[in-house]
C-alpha cells in the first residue's frame, strides 16, 4: 500500500512537471551515452541521433525504399565505383550555417581518419575510400572500395558540420558530443536528467511536435503508471509483464519496434577459473533459464507471439543464421554441472566450489538499464549461482560505463561475468563480438577480449563467403562452436514494444533507428 | 480463459432487441442499437454486422455451442476448428477449411515471392541456375502467367531430379492452352497428399525437397518448394467445396482477399452467409463481395459501388479526405467502429459489457484496418497501405485477432518491398502453431540472407 501511494504521488508529480503545451515526453532506457553519431553505441544513442541528424541515405520504414532528405540528386558513375551527389540548397544547420557538399566530405574524412577511434566507423571505412566536393555546383563524389549491390545502404552515415570541428580526427570528448549541431528535425540539448529536443524548422524538415523530452526510465512499473496518467506520452521499452495492461487500455497503444535483440552473459575466459572450459560449461548447466525468465520477465504460455524465447547461440531463433541443430538449454542440470566441476579439478568445501585452494567467487556485472526489462535479473542470476555453490558478488554497471568500458574490453580485470544484450537490425553481423581484437579494428566489441583461432577462422569464412549459403553455413558453424566454447552464455531473445498515448499520431516507428519519420509525428493532446 | 469468458458471458447475457439474421444469410429486421449520429460509422450498416447480430442469444448459441467455432473465433486455432467442425459440419466446416486455404496460400506466396525477389530481383553470378524455376513460380502466383510461361518456355537448366519433378508439373500447366497454374490433382501427385476429406488436416514434408548446385564449387542450395504449400492450399479449397458444395461461389468470395493473384476474380455479388462472416474481418454480408471487387477487377471504384451495402465500403468512403483515403481518418474509423460495436453490444446486453464484447470489438477494429489497407493499395497509395497493415498487426497481439492469413499477407507485402525482418518473426511464431508453415521458411530466409549481406556490416546496438 505504501508503495502504491508513493507511486501515485510520483505519478502525479511527473504529470505536473512534464506536461507543457505541445511538449511530448517519453521514457528512454537511459540517457544517450553521447550526442555525437560517430560514437553511437547504444540503441538510445541511435534513436536520439535520428532526431538531430540527417543520414545521407536511409530506408523508408514502411516501403523500404532508399530515400534521402538532403540530396537533390544522386547517381552512380564509373562502373558504380563512385557516387555523385548534389546537395539540396537551403538546408541549414541548427546554428544557421548552410549545409554544403563540404560537410559530406568532411564526415567521410572524419570516418576515414585513424584519429577517429570509433568502432562505429569501421563498416564505413570498409566501403568508402575518399570524397571530393565542388562547392560551385554543390556536388560531392564519394569513391567506394568496390562496386556494391546496394551502395546506398553503405552510405547511411549521419552528416556532421565541418565548421564545428578543428580537424577530421574527431575524438569523443569534444564539446560537440554534449552540444551537437545537426540538420535533423530537432536540436538536442543533453542535461544531467534528460535530453530536450526542440523543433528546428528547415527546408527539408517540418517537425510538428515542438518539444520532445527524453527522460531516462527507472522503474518500469512507474513508467507505465505515468504513461497511463498522461504524465508522459511514450515509453520506448515496455517489458512483457506490463504489456497486457497497456493492451487493455483504450488510451494507449502498443507499437512494434523491429529489433532483433538477444540477451547474454559474457564469460571472462581470459583470466581466473573461467579459463577452464569445463567450469564455463558447469556455469551454463547451472542456469535455469525457465526459472530466470519466469522470475524476471514473466511469461504467458498461451501467448501466440511469445516475446521471449530461449536461444543457444548469437542469433534470434527466427534468423536464418540460427542453427536449429543446437537446442537451447531451458533448465539447469545440476548433476552434470557438479560432474564438470569435479572434472575441472574443483572441490566442494563447506558448500562452495574451491579450485587450487581458492574459493571460486564470480564477480557478476550487468548493464544497469536492463533491470527495467527483466526486473532484478542480476540478483536472480546471482542467486542461481549461489545455489550452484559459486560465491558471487553482483554489481550494476552504469550505461555510460557499459558503453565506454565494457564493450571496449576494459572491464576484463574487474568482472568474470557480464549480463547484457545486443540489438540488431536486418544485418546480423556478429564478427565484432567474437573475433580476436586486432589493431585494424576487428573484435571491436569483444567484451572480455575472447580469442580463439578456430572461431576467427569461421568468422573469416563468413566474411569471404562467395554465396549466401556459405555465409549461412559459416554462422551455423559459429553458433555450434560458441555453444560449446561458451565465451557467452546465451539466454534469450526479447522483443521490444513501445507504448504511446493515442494523442501522439502519425508515429511510425522505424526499424532500428526509430525516429526516421519524425516529421510525420504530431501531438493532438 | 477467453473461451470460458465467451461461454459464460453468452449464457449470462440478457439480450434486448429483436431478431436479426439467422444462419446462411437469412436477413430479418434489425433493431439493435444504432451508432451515434456524429459517428463515422453508418449505424444501419453497423446493425447488420456480425457482432451486433450475435448480440442475439439465439444467434450466438448457434456458434458458441460448437467447440469448433470457439477454436476458430476466440482461440484462432484453425486446425482445431477443421477437426472439431468435422466431416458433417457443412458450411461451418467449409469456413474452417477456407481459412486454412487462405493461410497456406499466403504462406506459399510468401516463399515464392521472397525467392523471386532474391534470385530475380537481386541476382548473383553464383546463384544456382535452377532458381529460375522458383522465379517462374513467383511470377505465376503473383498473377503474371505470361512471365511465368516465358520462363518455362526458355527452359530451366541444372535441375536436380527432385526439382525436375516439381518443375514438370508447373511446365505442363504453363504450356497448356490456356496457360495456368497446376491443378490440385497435379500438385497432389508430387507433394503426396491424401484424398480430399472434410475435417482432415494433412501434413506435408517440410524437410529439404531437393538441392540445387550453386555456381560456386561445393555450394548447394537446400530448397523447400513453394508448391508444397500451394498444394495444401488447394487441398483445403477442395475440402471447403466438398463440405458445402452449394456454397462454392460464396467460398470463392470469402477467400478473394487472400487468393493467388493467378486465380480468377470471384464475381458473385450475393451477400455472404453468416457462417462466412461470423468472427471474421468481413463485418457485414456485403463486405465479402465488396472486398472481392476491390481486390479484383473493379478496384477502387468498388467503394462507391458498395458503400450503401457494405460497412467496410462505407467506412472507406467516410475516411476520404479530398477524395483520397486518409490514414488518420481510416484509423479513426476503425477506432470508432470498435467503440460503436462495443456500445451497441453492451446496450443489447442491458448495459453490461461482457468479455466477448471486447473480443468481438477488437476483431472489428483490426478488420477495418486491414480492409482500409486494401482500399489504400487499390488507390495506389502503397505507403498508406503499409501504415494501415502495420497498425493492424500491432493490434493483433491476441489469439482472436492474430489471423495467420492476415499476418502472412503483411509478410508478403513486406517481401515485395524486399523487407524480410517482420516476416521472419511472424512466420517463426506461426510455425509453432502450424508446423507445415516451416516449408515457407526457405524463401524468406533466402531473401533475408541476400538483403542482409548486401547491406554490408553494421555494429549492433547496446
Amino acid at each position: 500500500m505504501r508503495r502504491a501511494n508513493t507511486l501515485l504521488i510520483a505519478t502525479g508529480m511527473m504529470a505536473t512537471i512534464l506536461l507543457t503545451g505541445s511538449t511530448v515526453s517519453y521514457y528512454e532506457e537511459s540517457l544517450p551515452s553521447t550526442m555525437n553519431p560517430l560514437y553511437a553505441r547504444s540503441m538510445v544513442d541511435y534513436r536520439s541521433h535520428e532526431l538531430m541528424f540527417d543520414r545521407l541515405f536511409f530506408r523508408s520504414p514502411i516501403t523500404n525504399e532508399v530515400e534521402t532528405r538532403i540530396l537533390d540528386s544522386y547517381e552512380l558513375v564509373e562502373d558504380n565505383r563512385k557516387l555523385r551527389v548534389v546537395v539540396k540548397e537551403g538546408i541549414q544547420w541548427h546554428d544557421g550555417e548552410e549545409l554544403g557538399p563540404n560537410d559530406i566530405c568532411f564526415t567521410v574524412a572524419a570516418m576515414l581518419d585513424p584519429g577517429t577511434a570509433s568502432p562505429v566507423v569501421k563498416p564505413f571505412r570498409e566501403s568508402i575510400t575518399s570524397c571530393e566536393y565542388n562547392s560551385r555546383d554543390r556536388s560531392a563524389e564519394i569513391t567506394l572500395s568496390r562496386s556494391y549491390h546496394n551502395p546506398y545502404d553503405r552510405l547511411g552515415f549521419a552528416v556532421l558540420p565541418e565548421h564545428l570541428f578543428p580537424s577530421t580526427a574527431v575524438s569523443p570528448d569534444l564539446d560537440f558530443s554534449h552540444r551537437p549541431i545537426g540538420t535533423g528535425p530537432m536540436r538536442g540539448s543533453k542535461g544531467t536528467r534528460g535530453v530536450r529536443f526542440t523543433a528546428v524548422p528547415n527546408g527539408h524538415h517540418n517537425a510538428r511536435i515542438e518539444v520532445m523530452n527524453l527522460q531516462p526510465g527507472g522503474d518500469s512499473f512507474v513508467q507505465i503508471r505515468t504513461l497511463m496518467a498522461s504524465g508522459v506520452q511514450g515509453v520506448i521499452t515496455v517489458p512483457p509483464a506490463l504489456r497486457p495492461e497497456v493492451q487493455a487500455s483504450d488510451d494507449v497503444a502498443l507499437k512494434s519496434y523491429d529489433l532483433r535483440s538477444w540477451w547474454f552473459i559474457a564469460v571472462n575466459s581470459t583470466s581466473g577459473p573461467l579459463q577452464n572450459k569445463k567450469i564455463r560449461q558447469a556455469i551454463d548447466m547451472s542456469v535455469d533459464r525457465t526459472e530466470l525468465r519466469k522470475l524476471t520477465i514473466g511469461y504467458d504460455d498461451n501467448d501466440p507471439n511469445p516475446p521471449c524465447e530461449f536461444i543457444s547461440g548469437p542469433f534470434v531463433q527466427s534468423s536464418p543464421y540460427y542453427n536449429r541443430q543446437v537446442p537451447p538449454r531451458n533448465e539447469a542440470d545440476m548433476a552434470r554441472a557438479e560432474q564438470l566441476m569435479v572434472e575441472a579439478g574443483a572441490q566442494k568445501i563447506a558448500g562452495s566450489w574451491v579450485i587450487d585452494g581458492e574459493p571460486i567467487t564470480l564477480r557478476i556485472g550487468m548493464n544497469a538499464p536492463l533491470d527495467a526489462e527483466a526486473r532484478d535479473i542480476l540478483n536472480q542470476f546471482g542467486n542461481q549461482m549461489q545455489g550452484a555453490s559459486f560465491n558471487q558478488q553482483v554489481t550494476r554497471v552504469s550505461a555510460d560505463d557499459w558503453a565506454t568500458r565494457a564493450v571496449t574490453g576494459s572491464l576484463t580485470s574487474e568482472y568474470d561475468l557480464l549480463i547484457g544484450k545486443w540489438s540488431f537490425g536486418l544485418v546480423e553481423d556478429v564478427n565484432s563480438l567474437f573475433h580476436t581484437r586486432t589493431t585494424d579494428g576487428k573484435g571491436g566489441l569483444n567484451i572480455f577480449n575472447y580469442s580463439n583461432p578456430e572461431v576467427d577462422t569461421i568468422l573469416s569464412r563468413y566474411e569471404s563467403a562467395r554465396t549466401d549459403t556459405e555465409a549461412q553455413d559459416a554462422y551455423h558453424d559459429l553458433h555450434a562452436k560458441l555453444a560449446e566454447e561458451l565465451p557467452y552464455i546465451f539466454l534469450w531473445k526479447l522483443d521490444t514494444k513501445s507504448a504511446w498515448r493515442n494523442e501522439v499520431r502519425g508515429n511510425t516507428i522505424s526499424p532500428y533507428y526509430y525516429f526516421t519519420n519524425f516529421d510525420g509525428w504530431r501531438y493532438d493532446g | 480463459m477467453l473461451r470460458r469468458a465467451f461461454v459464460v458471458s453468452f449464457v449470462a447475457s440478457v439480450i434486448a432487441g429483436s431478431a436479426l439474421f439467422a444462419c446462411s444469410g437469412e436477413t430479418t429486421e434489425s433493431a439493435v442499437a444504432n451508432a451515434p449520429s456524429d459517428s463515422m460509422v453508418n449505424g444501419e450498416l453497423l446493425a447488420l454486422s456480425w457482432p451486433m447480430v450475435t448480440a442475439d442469444e439465439a444467434v450466438l448459441a448457434t456458434y458458441s455451442s460448437q467447440p469448433g467455432w470457439l477454436s476458430l473465433v476466440t482461440e484462432g486455432k484453425i486446425r482445431d476448428a477443421v477437426e472439431q467442425l468435422g466431416p458433417t459440419g457443412g458450411l461451418s466446416a467449409a469456413r474452417a477449411h477456407a481459412e486454412a486455404a487462405a493461410m497456406y496460400k499466403q504462406a506459399s506466396l510468401l516463399s515464392a515471392t521472397s525467392a523471386q525477389a532474391t534470385y530475380e530481383g537481386s541476382p548473383r553470378d553464383t546463384d544456382a541456375r535452377g532458381t529460375a524455376h522458383l522465379n517462374m513460380i513467383g511470377h505465376a502466383l503473383n498473377g503474371d502467367i505470361a512471365g511465368a510461361k516465358a520462363l518455362a518456355e526458355a527452359g530451366v537448366d541444372d535441375l536436380s531430379p527432385g526439382a525436375q519433378a516439381f518443375h514438370d508439373v508447373w511446365k505442363m500447366a504453363l504450356m497448356a492452352d490456356p496457360a495456368g497454374t497446376p491443378t490440385a490433382e497435379a500438385l497432389t501427385a508430387v507433394v503426396n497428399l491424401p484424398p480430399v476429406a472434410v475435417g482432415q488436416w494433412p501434413e506435408i514434408s517440410t524437410a529439404v525437397h531437393y538441392t540445387l548446385a550453386e555456381q560456386a564449387e561445393g555450394s548447394e542450395l537446400n530448397i523447400t518448394d513453394p508448391s508444397a504449400l500451394m498444394a495444401l492450399a488447394l487441398w483445403h479449397d477442395a475440402a471447403a467445396d466438398l463440405a458445402s458444395p452449394e456454397s462454392v461461389d460464396a467460398l470463392d468470395v470469402f477467400g478473394a482477399r487472400y487468393r493467388f493473384l493467378s486465380e480468377p476474380v470471384p464475381t458473385a455479388e450475393a451477400d455472404l452467409p453468416m457462417e462466412l462472416v461470423f468472427g471474421s474481418d468481413i463485418l457485414v454480408p456485403a463486405d465479402g463481395p465488396f472486398l472481392a471487387a476491390l481486390t479484383g477487377g473493379a478496384g477502387i471504384s468498388a467503394v462507391d459501388t458498395w458503400k450503401d451495402r457494405s460497412l467496410l465500403a462505407a467506412l472507406a468512403d467516410a475516411s476520404r479526405v479530398e477524395g483520397a483515403l486518409s490514414v488518420d481518418a481510416a484509423q479513426d474509423a476503425a477506432a470508432q467502429a470498435r467503440a460503436d460495436v462495443l456500445a451497441g453490444m453492451s446496450e443489447a446486453a442491458g448495459g453490461n459489457t461482457m468479455g466477448h464484447h471486447r473480443v468481438f470489438a477488437d476483431i472489428v477494429m483490426v478488420g477495418v484496418l486491414r480492409a482500409m489497407a486494401l482500399v489504400a493499395e487499390a488507390e495506389g497509395n502503397h505507403e498508406a497501405a503499409g501504415i494501415l497493415l502495420i497498425s493492424a498487426m500491432e493490434r493483433s497481439g491476441s489469439e482472436y485477432t492474430a489471423d495467420p492469413e492476415a499476418l502472412l499477407f503483411l509478410s508478403v507485402w513486406d517481401a515485395r518491398n524486399r523487407y524480410p525482418v517482420r516476416g521472419t518473426e511472424i512466420l517463426h511464431n506461426l510455425i509453432r502453431r502450424y508446423p507445415n508453415l516451416e516449408a515457407a521458411r526457405f524463401g524468406l530466409d533466402a531473401l533475408t540472407l541476400r538483403e542482409s549481406r548486401a547491406r554490408g556490416s553494421q555494429n549492433p546496438g547496446l
